[in-house]
């Protein structure tokens, strides 16, 4: 590869275990997992310093940082924008990528079945959900009704959630392994620098996770308000 | 003279602040959330960390600007990384890290009740009127001081050694004082934040109008302890309850009263928090005397120190007792990240840093650190 070439990370603190990796134009090069610990989240930039001297590189070497966007762990989105945030302060001339966690987790199962679902933040009958075939998207993504999907997502389908949807068993439905919802640094970091590449650029600003929905204490007091 | 970037984010301000030699404030931003919990009538944590990251970048950026500083200028980087809520404060130690790893300068982290303490050494933002360099530069602080914290998750007494060393002499039981006052102004109907509205209604009312509680836990106690007092005042302004519990009904509730009878109620509700914490400061100043160890000054810093009958009176007992009474201005009351950044330079002059594994911590006893 070129001695010039941009040096690019991805964040992906989006499931239970986050990770960091490291590129180097358009090369894939290694990931790391931030230790699993109480307060794991907080070893997210030792974890990314430790990659990075591991490979001769530095925070000044960063040109692009491509961070997943979730849903998924709060804390953890928080905490890897943050950091993304604040490294394109110091580096006005960073690149930052956005990267939604359902595109990541549908490009790792391209070979699952004709077409994918993922489904996140599944709560009271509904998730965040798209649907693929061959990692393009058909439906979604959105809010929605785990019965309407059903109906109107294409056979056969395999279906990336973390707890079960309750889909399996329907005519031409799998519901794949819970840790298939683990999602895949190396594919984080290959979406997003096929974004970067596609010009997609977010301002720090403007870099902020994929909530879906109000929190937990707003819906409780909002019930509570109309009982 | 090094300048450091403080952040603070421990609760429902957002905060970034530029400090020159520990004391020249060159900017404090503060974004507020309560705007944003009113409605709730507290802090809702999820609400606060998604207000955090929403606000960091402008916020830092506006301290940098405020200041006139580039982060190239910057000497060291640090943060309120205890006590406070975990999900409020890992946005802030987050932002901190990065910062610090970027521009290769030390981590700080500092301890937020502290740092309260410190507020009082800090000269103020400079505004059109003052001179830039100068403000209104508070008196030295003479070491060993009493400090008192007051605000609405801590009410604390303090053997001050110096900013860097504290040994923890008393402290609330149960309620804070800032918490208190916000539900005496739940109570009252005062709104939110309950402080700054009660002290206002406060001062429009007759604070002998009714006997409150001075609870003292005893003599010789240095711990607070406001859930009776605030109970207290739940009957007086609702009447006796029938029933206990959630089944508990009352005669009237605040807005069955008149705005004179509220504004007298929290007169005196406030009179009667104020004369027992004037009574901790005096018992405190006699445990210290009486261990040889005489406090030279008291230090006063919290958000609860911007009410305006506790600067009184404060400032009366110093009087009284001869000793300077150091509370920071109203603007660096509030959580703010000035005096994190000005705490950190003590701590840089001591040496004292912090690696990139700094942990952010939900509750601490300030005093535990090592000596000066």
């Amino acid at each position: 590869m070129p001695a010039d070439a941009p040096i690019s990370i991805a964040l992906e603190t989006a499931g239970r275990v986050g990770h960091v990796a490291v590129g180097v134009g358009e090369t894939f090069i290694a990931s790391r997992p931030i230790p699993r610990s109480r307060r794991r989240n907080l070893e997210l930039v030792p974890t990314l310093d430790a990659l990075l001297r591991d490979h001769g590189y530095g925070p000044g070497d960063i040109a692009e940082a491509y961070v997943s966007l979730g849903p998924g762990s709060f804390t953890g989105l928080r905490m890897a924008i943050a950091t993304a945030q604040m490294l394109a302060l110091a580096r006005p001339e960073l690149k930052l990528v956005g990267v939604p966690t359902l595109d990541v987790l549908a490009h790792q199962h391209l070979d699952a079945a004709e077409h994918v679902a993922v489904l996140l933040n599944i709560k009271r009958g509904t998730s965040y959900c798209a649907c693929y075939r061959h990692g393009e998207p058909l439906l979604g993504p959105e809010l929605r009704a785990l019965d309407d999907l059903l109906a109107k997502a294409p056979r056969p389908l395999a279906v990336v959630a973390e707890v079960d949807p309750g889909l399996d068993g329907a005519d031409g439905v799998t519901w794949l392994d819970p840790d298939a919802t683990a999602p895949d640094p190396a594919v984080t970091w290959r979406l997003g620098f096929d974004l970067a590449q596609a010009g997609g650029r977010v301002e720090a600003d403007k870099l902020l996770p994929l909530y879906i929905r109000e929190p937990e204490a707003v819906t409780l007091w909002e019930q509570q308000g109309k009982a | 003279m090094p300048v450091i970037l403080g952040l603070e984010t421990s609760c429902d301000e957002t905060a970034a602040s530029v400090v020159a030699d520990g004391m020249e404030v060159r900017s404090s931003v503060v974004s507020t959330q309560h705007d944003l919990h009113e409605r709730y009538g507290g802090v809702v944590p999820e609400i606060a960390s998604r207000a955090h990251l929403e606000r960091l970048w402008p916020v830092v950026r506006a301290a940098l600007d405020g200041a006139g500083v580039t982060l190239r200028e910057i000497d060291a980087v640090a943060v309120g990384n205890r006590p406070g809520l975990v999900g409020s404060l890992i946005v802030g130690a987050s932002a901190a890290k990065t910062l610090a790893w970027s521009l290769g300068v030390p981590l700080i982290g500092i301890d937020h009740v502290e740092a309260h303490l410190y507020a009082a050494t800090l000269h103020p933002p400079h505004t059109a009127a003052s001179t830039p360099s100068l403000g209104n530069p508070p008196p030295d602080i003479t070491y060993p001081a009493l400090g008192l914290v007051v605000s609405g998750g801590h009410t604390s007494l303090y053997d001050v050694a110096s900013p860097l060393s504290m040994t923890l002499l008393g402290k609330t039981i149960d309620d804070a004082v800032g918490e208190a006052y916000d539900k005496a102004a739940v109570i009252l109907d005062a709104g939110y934040p309950g402080g700054p509205n009660l002290d206002k209604l406060a001062q429009q009312g007759n604070p002998a109008a009714h006997k409150l509680p001075r609870p003292l836990l005893g003599p010789g106690s240095l711990d607070f302890s406001f859930s009776g007092l605030k109970t207290a005042l739940l009957y007086a302004t609702r009447g006796t309850p029938v029933g206990r519990g959630r089944q508990a009904r009352f005669e009237r509730s605040a807005a069955d009263l008149t705005d004179a009878e509220r504004a007298d109620l929290a007169a005196s509700f406030q009179q009667a928090v104020v004369d027992t914490v004037m009574t901790k400061l005096k018992r405190a100043v006699r445990h210290l005397s009486d261990a040889g160890r005489p406090p030279r000054g008291l230090i006063i810093g919290g958000g609860v120190s911007a009410n305006s009958l506790l600067r009184q009176r404060a400032a009366a007992l110093g009087d009284k007792l001869s000793l300077p009474v150091h509370i920071p201005p109203l603007a660096l009351c509030v959580d703010n990240a000035a005096m994190i950044a000005g705490l950190a330079h003590a701590k840089l002059q001591a040496g004292r840093v912090d690696d990139l594994t700094l942990p952010v911590i939900a509750t601490t006893a300030a005093g535990l650190g090592p000596p000066a």
